[in-house]
């Protein structure tokens, strides 16, 4: 058997770490979306419930940086096995490399919408704008790496 | 006593002039010109080498290699170093043109990245 680093999973733990980080994933879409919504009425100056928003924001925040550090850890596994074999044939490892990058973009906006949020309504705007960019990235992290992992996933071929 | 409430009250009033909004304005600009600055001029960063099991600090290398959570890193330090000096310097409330900066680095970083994989 070809001996890997011990940072390229096995292909069932790195399966059960693709799973994790496919639920993290829809967790941190879901309350960054909530947050983009929960401040909409901000932009017109409406009442918003401002203690929701901040436990989302702060919990988008967590879960988008927990999610991030399993896309880390999953990160080698990829690469080797299967970024390497496609490189020259398939879309796939591009459209990954646009995904990482978007992703990375969305952490500091959503880190800010924490800070933000913490400021109550003075920072209204500013923080519907950032939940929106972030929630963009998340949106898309999760659209781009479900058709990613449609083309070849981490298992063997 | 009313030495004490009186350092507490100054203490909040500072707080409260402190510049929030502009630092976190200035720290998502700046951490998207230093992300598509590392990967654009090549700058050297964290690399690790899957194969290897190793870390190495490079601006290139050869053969599988994952630079990616080193921009992370230098990108996030940037924008640190930035967010502390637009705390201290920057106006109390970011001005619309600011925010229209931002927007457009978030969009322009976006966009690079899309032209990069995708030639």
């Amino acid at each position: 058997m070809e001996e890997l680093a011990l940072t390229v999973l096995a292909e069932w733990p790195a399966r059960f770490a693709l799973v994790a980080h496919a639920l993290l994933g829809a967790a941190t879409i879901a309350v960054s979306t909530h947050l983009v919504v929960w401040t909409f009425p901000l932009l017109f100056g409406r009442p918003a419930r401002t203690r929701a928003i901040g436990w989302f924001a702060a919990t988008g925040a967590l879960l988008y940086a927990a999610q991030f550090a399993l896309g880390i850890l999953l990160y080698p596994t990829y690469k080797v096995r299967v970024a390497a074999e496609l490189a020259e044939t398939s879309w796939a490892p591009r459209l990954f490399e646009v995904k990482e990058h978007w992703v990375a973009l969305g952490l500091p906006l959503l880190l800010a919408a924490w800070v933000l949020a913490r400021r109550g309504r003075d920072a209204s705007r500013l923080l519907f704008a950032c939940a929106f960019g972030a929630a963009i990235c998340a949106w898309s992290g999760g659209i781009i790496g479900l058709m990613v992992t449609s083309a070849r996933s981490i298992a063997s071929p | 006593m009313n030495v004490l409430v009186s350092e507490i009250v100054s203490a909040r009033a500072l707080r409260a002039r402190t510049p929030v909004e502009t630092a976190a304005l200035v720290s998502v600009a700046a951490f998207a010109w230093a992300y598509v600055a590392i990967d654009w001029l090549a700058l050297p960063r964290l690399f690790f080498l899957p194969l290897e099991d190793r870390i190495v600090w490079a601006s290139q290398t050869p053969g599988p290699a994952i630079g990616y959570p080193g921009a992370c890193l230098t990108a996030g330090l940037v924008a640190g170093i930035a967010a502390a000096i637009a705390s201290r310097l920057g106006p109390e409330r970011p001005g619309r043109r600011l925010g229209l900066a931002t927007a457009c680095s978030i969009l322009v970083a976006m966009a690079y990245f899309v032209w990069r994989s995708w030639p």
